[in-house]
């Protein structure tokens, strides 16, 4: 038997020597990106099981027929195979597989090669946001990407950006694109119930970013359905490099302060100007100088009592790299913000896996998992949607309160501050002291409750993933994963006795938790093939569901048993028993999906694809909604006509493409919005039950359909690039609170009904150029610039407009004819020189004068002295204007000179405008502070010509506060420096011996400059945050803030 | 490979399958809330929605506060200190718009409480037809329920017709209120036009009417003035608020026969027709003394620490000095009834219930009726003192001064004044009677909502305060607007 098998072995050796001669073949292996040596690539000989693997230094040795055919493959890198041919030498450079090259995109439930892509797709590359000092890193991509509108809505902590993709989607639903994360749908939005907001995409460290496609056309979001019709955001994190363990270390230093404040009047101009507000009614002097113990006039400027400069820091440490079956990725991240308002903080601990495993030749594993605990705190800013008419906002703070009163007295008031006995706030009664002003100066003292009051919000957050792929046969895998978003969120009040928001219920303490649950498991089945080397097939099916659970209670404790307690657990008499706060829903997703991608030749391309969504929220009828897009594409560069002639020369790429779409939205429908419910409460201690919903059984989704239209091409070798596109997306099926009329008493006075109609149009442009590339200098330039156009073409039936409320103002109105949400108010016109009388235009145009000195019933005259009905928005009201850009983008230019290089990304918006509410309170003629403009430009005598009105002590009317009018609308086109950094990268023998690869050393600067005739504190702002029917609004909030930070990146 | 072929077939299959298996989770069903095929379910379902109606009439915006407030404000007792658009600053300048939150939002809770209460109507008549809900509740337990729901739509209605219709006494055929006596459940019925003021009344009538034979002498056993007898509507309350809407009409003779069903013929003025016993509380200051529920009270709005109407609603809010309030409308010193130190003397112990504050460098008088702290105090919405002088009022007016008429204004009176006594000499004509009257009225009831009822009725002017200009019956504002959410979604409605 022994000698059988030798034989066996001796035939067998015999029989390859037959065909070829044994060689020794040597090399090295490397990475094609950056050329360094990659150790643990395997190498195997085609069709045997005998192989090698490379060295530490990347070489390997091997015995090979000299006919045959080497099989080099690493986990990330793509695999090759190279005959030998006889040589004995074979160096490979080995290119990186899918997500970390350039040409590939990533595209819904995959990958794919940009060239091929014929839907509209905008990659923001994860390196040219990480060094920008923001906090959540949406708003890096600020001016990045084209048909991205992207603005933060000032600069409290943890507020979320607006993100609009195409303009806005949705009146009554939300207009914020659906984010992935590593393929799992995450949570969005401030979730914070306390005031301090807490944006949760901030549980995403910017670092671990690798890339950020925002997917815009039906096309290429179709295979979300009905969460499509706002784009999809989708992130990648960071995968394992291959090549040798890499660690890299970044941190920044940061420092931030408050841009554009207002200037105030002085104590001074104060005393004189409100005194002589007075005499023009014929009262007496209210308002006089204090001086300090000390002699020194009393002058508090409230800006800077408000705000601050703020420091903040950020390190991450990654450690990246593979071995020959498993690459690996892992993160530790820390950021510390202090915000431009006192004691508006934000902390984020954040730690990530990325793990991939090839278990054996048909199957890989993966696990991406990420913990993130963030913490925000903050006072109440007045500064998040709803809250912008709250006394304690210090938003309004920081200019309503007269300079003439200071924020600490030495007399003993019984108001000790908290680290100083002999120091008092200077507080009377429920309010700021008046010290011997006979009118007030403001309202709640704003240091005590940065001092006692607080408002946190804390979450617990593991987003992640685990998948396996089973290749089946080359191009048929299948792939499955399990993802989840589990967030854990404590809000929490305390408000102090003894002043300010606390002081009506003695004291209270609100603890919210809110636990958000989903699972999210997606089965997909992918074949990609080549059928005669010409006909490229790409077939995708798939199933997912998701279910989501919402679970959240409060506690309220009122009515403090002593101020010592400043939390829950302390000693209260009260507890309320519903604190409403409680939620408890669920909802679930299921649905099949398929993709057909196809091309001819790389020519001619088509792809389909479809989805079918059930969703729980839906009535029995209307469960299940079909969606689907199409799109088709000629490369023409690949043309024989093309490559044969000149033309070829100058076009490295020429593409044409269309698409159409019918996708949905879903966030315009409550969990049971189809069911009519009774709710439940209390009478006197007994419990009630009473119709709290009025259920729509037809309810469905909002439906969009999408044209688009494009060409992309590339010049002289792609030096220059240039992507250009038009939509048109008509949405139909509006789901809109049809207003019910009060009196029939429907819960919330409106039922859901798919209704009205809108549509945005507009032209997309991006040019990338690289327009010096020499050894030692490059500049790469790439400019975004879109319209937009939105008009809202029909309304539920029976509804002429619906209105955008603050929490005061109604400063918005949609209606048929105009952009969504467009500013609606009163027209004004100029002051009168003769009278310094504030000039209105009543519905007819005509001219009507206000004065507030005269008795109520005859304020009101026309030029003739006739009396005339007060002006007033529903008689006289009208479009003052529309707070959409027409026009808007982003250029980016990057320089590098030997080891420096600098970024410069501008950002501009115009054909706009905004509803600067806080000019009306800036010019308020109540006891309110006033800018200095007022002090010197209103009106004093006749013939002065200004807009701003002969100050009458009281009047509400003339400046704006009382209603919208037209001289607080103001234009708001603005070009902005948005991010200035320059970094310098160091590289020798003397760190590389100290065992570091390269040190970076760079300096950001953010919210650099803000060109604009806007007059608020900034054209970029949103008092009412996310909201479609309030946008454009500017009224008592924060401004911006400006952040120079200093960076540093060691990679070892 | 055709093992893994079919390995491969089999997990593929199995992980789309069972995708398609979780059918279920697509018909959740709500844990918090109940729906509405089910709200008729059980007894303690139906009495719950009996309890949900007065809650809905609780509103911090309706009888929960505002109201009251309202109807305090625009009268010339009051000063205003706050100039706060947010707490009654506009109907206290008479300054009011159809987009004015006061105008709207009363609107609004007034309205949701009468839709309630209609789809409870319904549900209840559906539930008396059903052969299995009729057996949940007792023929007198079907009868209560409606009863209580007839006397909150019909007390709704008079109180709104207040504010956004002409008094009665005005002009009858002018517009009133929308009569809404339908279940709304749907986006149809947008459009309704509104009834005249007399119209108005008559349905206000034909609901008290309606309800007094169907409710209880009393909630449970005795005639002992309970928390369910204050708290919830039982035969006297409804009476009593009958005895106010018919002087509201001038209909003296109306009005005396509703009072003289509990009150009578002589003092002392202790109720004994059966239903609930009233009686004035010997001392006037514990009427608004916890645990609120005196021999007076009739009907109020209960209130608990963890009840409370919500913030900038609460009246002590609006009217106290003290630690809660804010301070935001101390008294008129030149008001009718505050100014008036013949009739009611410094020792008037409707005089001792105030503090005096400085704000602002300058004292004022805070009427402290409300001076709890968590604001618990019930809300006043009718006491007995009010039945005694609608029935002097009527009195007088039907039969002339005599000494009854007198000795219910005395009653009320000396209570807090004894060293006055009036006599049927003191007044000259029943005008002169009537007179006296509306000033007791004006000083016992201060900020407990009766000011506007007394001037509409009276179609008098509402007196100038401060830089607030007397508005007289004729001006534009002697009335709220109707509500502008009303007028953009129903074409029917006519402004105003």
């Amino acid at each position: 038997m022994k000698r059988i098998l030798i034989l066996f072995g001796m035939i067998l050796f015999m029989g390859t020597s037959l065909f070829g001669q044994q060689i020794r073949v040597t090399g090295v292996v490397t990475d094609l990106e950056d050329g360094s040596t990659l150790p643990g690539v395997t190498v195997i000989v085609q069709g045997t099981t005998i192989g090698a693997i490379t060295d530490a230094n990347g070489r390997y040795e091997i015995n090979v027929a000299a006919d045959g055919t080497l099989v080099f493959s690493f986990v990330g890198l793509r695999t090759v195979s190279i005959p030998v041919g006889g040589r004995t030498v074979i160096n490979v450079a080995l290119e990186r597989d899918v997500y970390s090259v350039e040409e590939f995109v990533v595209v819904g439930y995959g990958v794919q090669q940009r060239r091929d892509i014929s839907g509209a797709v905008s990659t923001v590359r994860g390196e040219s946001i990480r060094a920008i000092p923001v906090q959540t890193f949406e708003q890096a991509l600020q001016g990045k990407a084209a048909g991205v509108n992207i603005t933060i809505p000032n600069a409290v902590l943890g507020n979320p950006p607006v993100i609009r993709v195409r303009g806005f989607n949705s009146i009554s639903g939300s207009s914020y694109p659906l984010v992935v994360v590593d393929g799992v749908p995450v949570f969005t939005g401030d979730l914070s119930r306390s005031g301090a907001a807490l944006n949760v995409l901030g549980d995403i460290n910017p670092s671990d970013i690798e890339s950020i496609e925002i997917l815009k056309d039906a096309s290429a979001t179709a295979i979300y359905g009905s969460r499509a019709a706002n784009g999809v955001v989708l992130v990648t994190t960071r995968q394992g490099m291959p090549g040798q363990t890499q660690v890299t270390y970044d941190a920044s230093f940061g420092v931030t302060s408050a841009s554009r404040l207002y200037e105030m009047m002085n104590a001074e101009q104060f005393v004189e100007h409100k005194n002589m507000a007075r005499a023009n009614v014929g009262l007496g002097p209210a308002y006089f100088l204090n001086y300090d113990p000390d002699g020194n006039l009393i002058d508090t400027d409230w800006n800077d009592v408000i705000y601050r400069t703020g420091l903040q820091h950020n390190h991450s440490l990654n450690f990246t790299g593979a071995t020959q079956r498993t690459r690996y990725f892992a993160s530790v991240g820390y950021a510390f913000n202090e915000g431009i308002i006192r004691t508006n903080d934000y902390e984020r601990k954040s730690a990530r896996l990325n793990v991939d495993h090839k278990l054996t030749d048909f199957l890989d594993v993966s696990a991406n998992f990420s913990y993130t605990n963030s913490f925000s705190h903050a006072p109440n800013t007045g500064s998040l949607a709803g809250g912008n008419f709250s006394t304690a906002g210090v938003g309004r703070i920081a200019f309503l309160y007269a300079p003439i009163v200071p924020q600490y007295v030495y007399e003993n008031n019984g108001w000790p501050t908290k680290d100083d006995p002999n120091k008092f706030y200077n507080i009377s009664g429920a309010l700021i002291g008046t010290l011997n002003n006979t009118q007030g100066v403001g309202f709640f003292h704003p240091n005590f409750l940065f001092d006692y009051n607080n408002q946190t919000a804390e979450s617990d957050r593991i987003v992640g993933n685990v998948a396996a792929n089973v290749t089946f046969m080359p191009g048929l895998v299948f792939r499955t994963v399990f993802g989840l978003d589990n967030s854990a969120l404590e809000s929490r009040i305390f408000y102090d006795p003894r002043h300010g928001d606390g002081t009506s219920r003695n004291g209270d303490a609100i603890n919210y938790f809110d636990r958000r649950n989903r699972w999210n498991w997606t089965n997909t089945l992918n074949y990609i093939t080549t059928i005669s080397d010409r006909l490229n097939l790409n077939a995708l099916i798939g199933a997912e569901e998701q279910y989501t659970q919402f679970d959240g209670w409060n506690g309220w404790r009122q009515n403090i048993a002593d101020p010592f307690f400043t939390n829950y657990q302390g000693s209260f008499t009260t507890t309320v028993v519903d604190g409403g706060g409680l939620l408890k829903a669920e909802n679930y997703f299921i649905s099949f999906f398929g993709r057909l991608n196809m091309n001819f030749d790389r020519k001619y391309y088509f792809e389909v694809s479809g989805r079918r969504d059930g969703f729980s929220g839906l009535g029995p009828d209307a469960k299940y909604g079909n969606f689907g897009g199409a799109s088709i594409m000629w490369n023409i560069a690949r043309e024989d006509f093309m490559t044969a002639s000149a033309l070829g020369d100058i076009f490295s790429d020429l593409r044409i493409k269309a698409s159409y779409g019918r996708v949905g939205n879903i966030s315009g429908i409550a969990n049971y919005g189809s069911l009519s419910l009774y709710g439940a409460g209390v009478y006197n201690d007994n419990p009630t039950l009473f119709f709290s919903q009025a259920g729509n059984p037809d309810l469905a989704w909002e439906a969009s359909s999408k044209y688009d239209a494009g060409i992309a091409f590339g010049l002289f070798n792609d030096r220059i690039q240039v992507d250009f596109n038009y939509y048109y997306n008509l949405i139909d099926d509006l789901i809109l609170n049809v207003p019910q009329a009060p009196s029939k008493g429907i819960p919330g006075n409106s039922i859901p009904a798919n209704v009205g109609s809108m549509y945005n149009t507009g032209l997309e442009f991006t040019l990338t150029s690289y327009n010096l590339q020499t050894d030692r200098f490059s500049w790469t330039s790439t400019l975004n610039l879109s319209t937009l156009k939105n008009e809202v073409t029909a309304l539920a039936p029976g509804v002429d407009e619906i209105l955008g409320v603050t929490s005061l103002e109604t400063t918005n109105r949609t209606v048929v004819g105009q952009p969504i949400g467009s500013i609606w108010g009163v027209r004004t016109d100029g002051v009168d020189p003769a009278t310094g009388r504030r000039i209105f235009l009543n519905a007819n145009g005509q001219q009507v004068f206000y004065d507030h000195s005269a008795p109520a019933a005859s304020r009101w005259t026309l030029a003739d002295g006739t009396t005339h009905r007060a002006i007033n928005i529903t008689d006289d009201g009208t479009v003052l204007g529309s707070p959409i850009p027409r026009f808007y983008g982003g250029l980016d230019n990057t320089l590098t000179y030997g080891n420096f290089d600098m970024t410069v990304s501008l950002t501009f918006a115009t054909g706009f405008y905004i509803y600067n509410g806080s000019k009306a309170g800036l010019r308020d003629q109540r006891t309110w502070n006033n800018t200095k403009e007022v002090y010197e430009k209103a009106w004093k005598q006749p013939g002065d010509i200004t807009d701003i009105p002969k100050p009458i002590w009281g009047d509400n009317v003339s400046n704006g506060s009382t209603m919208v009018q037209s001289q607080n609308v103001e234009k708001a086109d603005f070009l902005k420096v948005r991010n200035l950094g320059i970094g310098y990268r160091l590289e020798n023998d003397f760190l590389r011996s100290a065992g570091v690869r390269s040190v970076r050393l760079h300096v950001q600067m953010f919210n650099v400059l803000t060109l604009t005739g806007y007059e608020g504190a900034d054209p970029e702002i949103s008092s009412m945050g996310d909201s479609n029917l309030a946008p454009g609004v500017d009224r008592n909030t924060v401004p911006q803030a400006r952040t120079l930070s200093f960076g540093l990146n060691v990679t070892f | 490979m055709k093992n893994k072929f079919k390995i491969f077939m089999i997990v593929v299959l199995a992980a789309f399958t069972l995708n398609a298996c979780f059918d279920e989770y697509l018909e959740p069903v709500p844990s918090t809330a109940i729906s509405d095929l089910t709200a008729f379910d059980t007894k303690d379902r139906i009495v719950a929605q009996v309890n949900a109606m007065y809650t809905s009439v609780k509103s911090g915006q309706y009888l929960g506060g505002r109201y009251i407030v309202y109807s305090d404000i625009r009268g010339d007792d009051f000063l205003n200190l706050r100039s706060n658009g947010v707490t009654g600053y506009q109907t206290w300048q008479h300054n009011m718009a159809p987009s004015t939150n006061e105008v709207i939002n009363l609107w609004g809770a007034c309205y949701a409480a009468i839709n309630r209460i209609n789809v409870f109507l319904e549900g209840l008549e559906n539930a008396k037809q059903d052969p299995v809900r009729s057996s949940l509740l007792t023929e007198a337990e079907f009868n209560q329920f409606r009863g209580e729901a007839l006397a909150l739509r019909g007390m709704i209605y008079f109180d709104m017709s207040q504010l956004y219709a002409k008094p009665y006494n005005q002009d009858p055929s002018a517009l009133g209120m929308i009569l809404r006596l339908k279940a709304e459940r749907t986006a149809a019925d947008n459009d309704l036009a509104r009834s005249t003021v007399g119209e108005t009344y008559t349905q206000i009538l034909a609901d008290l009417n309606a309800a007094e034979p169907l409710l209880p002498l009393a909630h449970g056993a005795g005639t002992g003035n309970t928390v369910l007898n204050v708290t919830r509507m039982q035969r006297n309350t409804v009476i009593a608020l009958k005895s106010r809407v018919y002087l509201h009409m001038n209909n003296y003779q109306a009005a005396l026969a509703e009072g003289n069903k509990i009150v009578p013929a002589g003092a002392p003025f202790v109720n004994g027709n059966g239903g609930v016993a009233y009686a004035l509380n010997p001392v006037f200051e514990g009427i608004f003394e916890a645990p609120y529920i005196s021999p007076e009270s009739i009907f109020s709005i209960p209130m608990l620490g963890t009840e409370l109407p919500g913030t900038q609603n609460q009246l002590g809010y609006y009217f106290s000095g003290g630690s809660g309030g804010n301070q935001e409308y101390p008294l008129n010193p030149s008001g009718p009834a505050w100014s008036n130190y013949t009739a009611f003397p410094e020792s008037d112990a409707r005089r001792q219930i105030v503090s005096v504050v400085a704000v602002a460098g300058v004292n004022y008088t805070f009427l402290e009726k409300y001076p709890a702290f968590p604001h618990v105090d019930y809300v006043p919405v009718m006491r007995y003192a009010e039945v005694l002088l609608n029935v002097a009022e009527a009195e007088a007016r039907v039969n002339g001064v005599n000494s009854r008429a007198v000795a219910l204004l005395n009653a009320v009176h000396q209570r807090s004044n004894p060293d006055k006594a009036y006599t049927v000499a003191d007044f000259a004509s029943a005008n002169a009677f009537v007179d006296r009257v509306m000033l007791e009225r004006n000083m016992e009831f201060l900020a407990e909502g009766k000011r506007s009822y007394d001037v509409n009725r009276k179609v008098a002017a509402y007196g100038a305060k401060g830089p607030v200009p007397t508005i007289p019956p004729t001006s534009p504002a002697y009335i709220w607007p109707i509500s502008e959410a009303e007028m953009n979604t129903n074409q029917l409605v006519v402004q105003n």
